[in-house]
């Protein structure tokens, strides 16, 4: 047996290691499944506690690419940061990416990974074109909008649970090079920033803000807004920037709410003015956290619990009822990230992206105060219409999962491979 | 880059052949076509001119034939890794006496008679490096796998004679030695996790910078340079008696 962990390092596994070094290597034997990428899910979605963890590691081979049509097709196991390093050079950027770039294409399209361009260019399963799914029954089926378009449906989202992802073919968007031009600017208060989101959705593709979560009063929703496009000057090279790592995680973690008070304050401040244009190479704008290899162990032994859900009704009142909740009870969010989510034209059955707002948190794990307060944000998130996403979750409710992707589970059973399952899945269906 | 792979199939073959493909001509020689194909449609979309041959090491070959097809497509050679090879049961190969020449075939032969051709083909251009991967079994002989130590020491004897024949000619010879790797050779193994099990990325990495810096020898990870070299002082007396 094998210890797996996930990106929080909060929620752990024991499972039997199975590598598949090729796609005709795969066999089923009377267990339970899921297969594994680069382990980026926080919590269980990636974890099958007594089961066997299908490795696609190896599986990273690239199949075909299309430098004049931007179709490109490869195995489960690439990775976007793979992807990205033959195609920037080609002209050739991913059309959805999520905030970090060393996940496996197959975990892009088991999560439906959104960035900060969901609202004019939808999810990642959006850009799917076709996959190759292999079945517990021992069939390899090639899935599309044409060809099995409702096992198509449940595999994008599906959490890998309707069996293994043995390749996938996505369509790229061109770009001219591997810049964005980008406007950031401070934002006071909730109004304001939400004023900015307005403002700029008609000019620009990409648009983020960065929230300090301990902001009181009439501060809440003080954050740093950027809005991007992707520029037309600038080389078409991949800038490697020497990264840093984080050798181990210390006994005590360095972030409490004095160290993230001061870093939150300063990193307001770094904009200078206030606002501020400048031209980005595409890691420092999409990948900023990316240059620091396993900043995870930052959080210490303990972990961490990453919350996410997009708010749907009332956005401005139900995001200030989150702010208010998180900064009332002191807990320390250090990465707070708020991004407009779309009406979703995703395949996906249990796609999270839905029209809203979706805040994307971290806090430490101090155990009973933390998982508290995570309750609480689910029910402001379940008055507003929300949900939460599977794929940071470690630990909503039966309740909750219900409350949000209750409509299309019936049908997503349906699909669902008998032979897969995760901690996850186990946790909020039984 | 001119690169010659024997055994582009196996997973430290592809991993280095993944970074050392943006540019450069590479000829892939392996024995199943299917995967060799799938590799090669790898290195292309990776910026590589791919060639590739299906050749059965296990069986005894006229290495010169291979050799020149090599040098017909590429022109000249500026590396030759050598990556194939099979660990089988040791109690198997007690067992059944037969199935030990066809891995002294795919271990040993298919390393000594090419390698020995290309050096001196580089010799004549007076550069190149040729990259043999050993393994730390080959430095000592262990009652769990002495078979396949054998046939392993035979190839790290023969690139040290290599070594010292083509240095005079420029020419540069790497053995490699790696220790425990987490790769579909080792898969019948149990638990392949643990700080002494290396990913074949890992050991790619390693021999890319040992060719730069024109190691001779490469122990990988380092720290298995150590535990052969403790291993090593152990007195037979001793050694005989343990079950390692």
């Amino acid at each position: 047996m094998t210890r797996y962990s996930a990106w929080g390092r909060y929620l752990h596994a024991d499972s039997e290691q199975v590598a598949l070094a090729w796609q005709s290597d795969i066999s089923f034997e009377e267990k339970l499944y899921l297969a594994r990428g680069l382990g980026r899910s926080y919590g269980d979605s990636c974890l099958i506690n007594q089961g066997a963890m299908i490795e696609m590691a190896a599986l990273n081979r690239f199949i075909a690419f299309d430098r004049k049509t931007g179709v490109l097709r490869a195995e489960a196991g690439v990775s976007l940061a793979d992807i990205l390093t033959i195609s920037v050079p080609a002209g050739w950027f991913l059309p959805v990416t999520p905030g970090t770039k060393f996940v496996t294409l197959g975990g892009a399209c088991a999560n439906d990974v959104h960035g900060k361009n969901h609202l004019q260019d939808g999810s990642f399963g959006c850009h799917v074109k076709s996959l190759g799914l292999a079945r517990s029954t021992g069939e390899v089926l090639e899935l599309s909008r044409e060809q099995q378009p409702d096992l198509f449906a449940a595999t994008i989202g599906g959490l890998g649970l309707t069996g293994v992802i043995l390749w996938v073919e996505i369509q790229l968007t061109p770009i001219e090079s591997a810049y964005v031009d980008d406007a950031s600017k401070q934002c006071h208060n909730l109004a304001e920033l939400l004023a900015s989101f307005d403002e700029a959705r008609a000019t620009h593709q990409h648009r983020v803000a960065w929230l300090d979560c301990n902001a009181k009063d009439a501060a809440i929703g003080r954050s740093i807004f950027s809005a991007a496009n992707y520029a037309s000057l600038g080389s078409l090279a991949n800038l490697q920037t020497a990264p840093l790592s984080v050798p181990f995680s210390p006994p005590i973690s360095p972030l409490n709410k004095i160290t993230v008070t001061a870093f939150n304050w300063l990193y307001f401040r770094k904009l200078r003015a206030a606002e501020k244009q400048s031209l980005q190479h595409y890691n420092q704008f999409f990948y900023p956290l990316d240059n620091i290899f396993h900043w995870n162990k930052i959080y210490g032994r303990r972990g961490f619990l990453q919350y996410q859900c997009v708010i749907s009704d009332d956005v401005p009142q139900g995001l200030f009822k989150l702010l208010k909740r998180i900064s009332d009870s002191g807990q320390a969010s250090f990465l707070s990230v708020l991004k407009e989510l779309g009406d979703s034209n995703s395949p996906g059955l249990l796609s999270f992206p839905k029209a809203g707002y979706t805040l994307a948190l971290d806090f430490p794990n101090k155990g009973r105060d933390t998982l508290n307060l995570l309750n609480d944000l689910d029910a402001i998130t379940r008055e507003h219409a929300g949900r939460v996403y599977p794929a940071k979750d470690a630990r909503m409710s039966k309740e909750m999962f219900y409350a949000g992707y209750g409509d299309k589970l019936e049908q997503f059973n349906q699909y669902r491979d008998p032979a897969f399952s995760s901690d996850f899945w186990r946790r909020v269906t039984t | 880059m001119n690169i010659v792979i024997f055994g582009a199939t196996s997973a430290i073959a592809q991993a280095w052949a993944q970074n050392n493909a943006h540019g450069n001509s590479v000829y892939l020689i392996a024995r199943s076509e299917n995967k060799l194909s799938q590799v090669a449609a790898d290195l292309q979309v990776r910026g590589a001119t791919v060639y590739s041959q299906t050749l059965d090491m296990a069986q005894a070959q006229d290495y010169r034939a291979v050799v020149d097809a090599v040098y017909q497509a590429l022109g000249q050679v500026d590396i030759a890794l050598f990556a194939q090879g099979s660990l089988p049961d040791q109690r198997e190969l007690e067992k059944n006496q037969e199935l030990v020449p066809e891995m002294m075939q795919l271990n040993t032969m298919s390393y000594l008679l090419p390698a020995s051709l290309i050096g001196e083909r580089m010799a004549v251009n007076g550069a190149g490096t040729l990259v043999l991967i050993s393994s730390v079994a080959g430095d000592i002989g262990r009652q769990s796998n002495y078979f396949y130590g054998a046939s392993k020491a035979c190839v790290s004897t023969f690139a040290h004679g290599l070594r010292n024949h083509l240095f005079k000619f420029g020419v540069h010879v790497l053995t490699v030695k790696p220790g425990f790797v987490d790769s579909p050779m080792t898969a019948h193994l149990p638990n392949r996790t643990g700080p002494l099990w290396a990913k074949p990325e890992k050991i790619a990495a390693d021999i890319d910078r040992a060719i730069s810096k024109k190691k001779n020898q490469l122990y990988t990870p380092w720290f298995w340079q150590i535990i052969l070299g403790v291993i090593r002082c152990v007195p037979e007396a001793i050694f005989k008696r343990l079950s390692l």
